[in-house]
């Protein structure tokens, strides 16, 4: 185990470091937006990222839900904690790239309030799981939620189609083609997508290393009490 | 080379999350293995006496 979190985190470096060089060296600059435009290579992939996560929350909560077994609920648990952060990272890079390009921070757009509805679904999540404690029954409560927010998910995805929005479809145009013209452009965003996958399998075993810790730990102070 | 600072700043905010949650990770873990090898020393010392 400890070998392969070795190896994963060595895989990781080494993708992330060809990631940061292609974005800061390889890419050409994008003649419409400019230098900023490359914010899009680490925005996007936390984004799908934060898709990934949430959506392995649903799947891990439906499981333990239909199943039991605490290894998908914690599961669960390390990628919602993941997903967190990576969401919140989406809604901090989002409005520096908004300032200059729309000359405001934040607007209520459809793309932006659902990410922002989604941050604050997990949020709950996480904050029902510190307050329930250890145990089987708010580990329900929360993979009830874990189940239910992830409904928000398909909605952020559509909601540059379904409503009149100035959120920039990156990867399929609203017309249909590419948003990224150049090939260096796609080769870039692929390795940063590379390199996002990687982080998130990696913090999630992480995570779920530190929650199969507190699961031992809460057994041995029972078998103490129990003494 | 203008909006550079607008980089620079989601650049940097990036890799202060990640590098801040990294470290509060490997801190809980390290806290938690800490707390378990307490309490099994503490079992043991009762199953000896």
């Amino acid at each position: 185990m400890r070998r392969l979190d070795t190896s994963l985190a060595a895989a990781n470096l080494v993708v992330m470091l060809a990631a940061i060089y292609a974005v800061f060296v390889y890419v050409p600059t994008d003649k419409f937006q400019g230098i900023v435009q490359r914010i899009f290579y680490f925005h996007v992939p936390l984004a799908i990222m934060t898709f990934v996560a949430f959506g392995t929350v649903a799947v891990a909560s439906a499981l333990f839900l239909w199943r039991g077994g605490r290894g998908w609920d914690r599961l669960a648990h390390s990628s919602a904690e993941v997903g967190m952060l990576f969401c919140t990272l989406v809604l901090i890079t989002g409005p520096i790239w908004a300032k200059p390009i729309w000359g405001t921070w934040w607007t209520w757009d459809a793309r932006l309030t659902t990410t922002l509805i989604l941050w604050l679904i997990y949020a709950g999540y996480l904050m029902l799981r510190s307050i329930s404690g250890p145990g089987d029954q708010g580990a329900r409560y929360a993979a009830i939620v874990g189940v239910v927010g992830a409904i928000d998910i398909p909605i952020i995805n559509r909601s540059v189609y379904w409503w009149r929005t100035i959120h920039p479809a990156v990867l399929i145009t609203r017309e249909g083609g590419s948003g990224l013209g150049d090939p260096r452009m796609r080769l870039t965003l692929e390795i940063c997508f590379l390199a996002f996958l990687l982080l998130f399998v990696w913090l999630v075993r992480i995570r779920n290393q530190s929650v199969h810790l507190r699961d031992r730990l809460e057994d041995m102070r029972r078998q103490v009490l129990a003494h | 080379m203008a909006n550079l600072g607008f980089l620079i700043a989601a650049y940097a905010a990036v890799w202060v999350l990640l590098f801040v949650y990294l470290l509060s990770l490997s801190r809980r873990n390290s806290a938690l293995e800490r707390e378990i090898e307490e309490l099994r020393a503490l079992l043991q010392r009762r199953g000896q006496s």
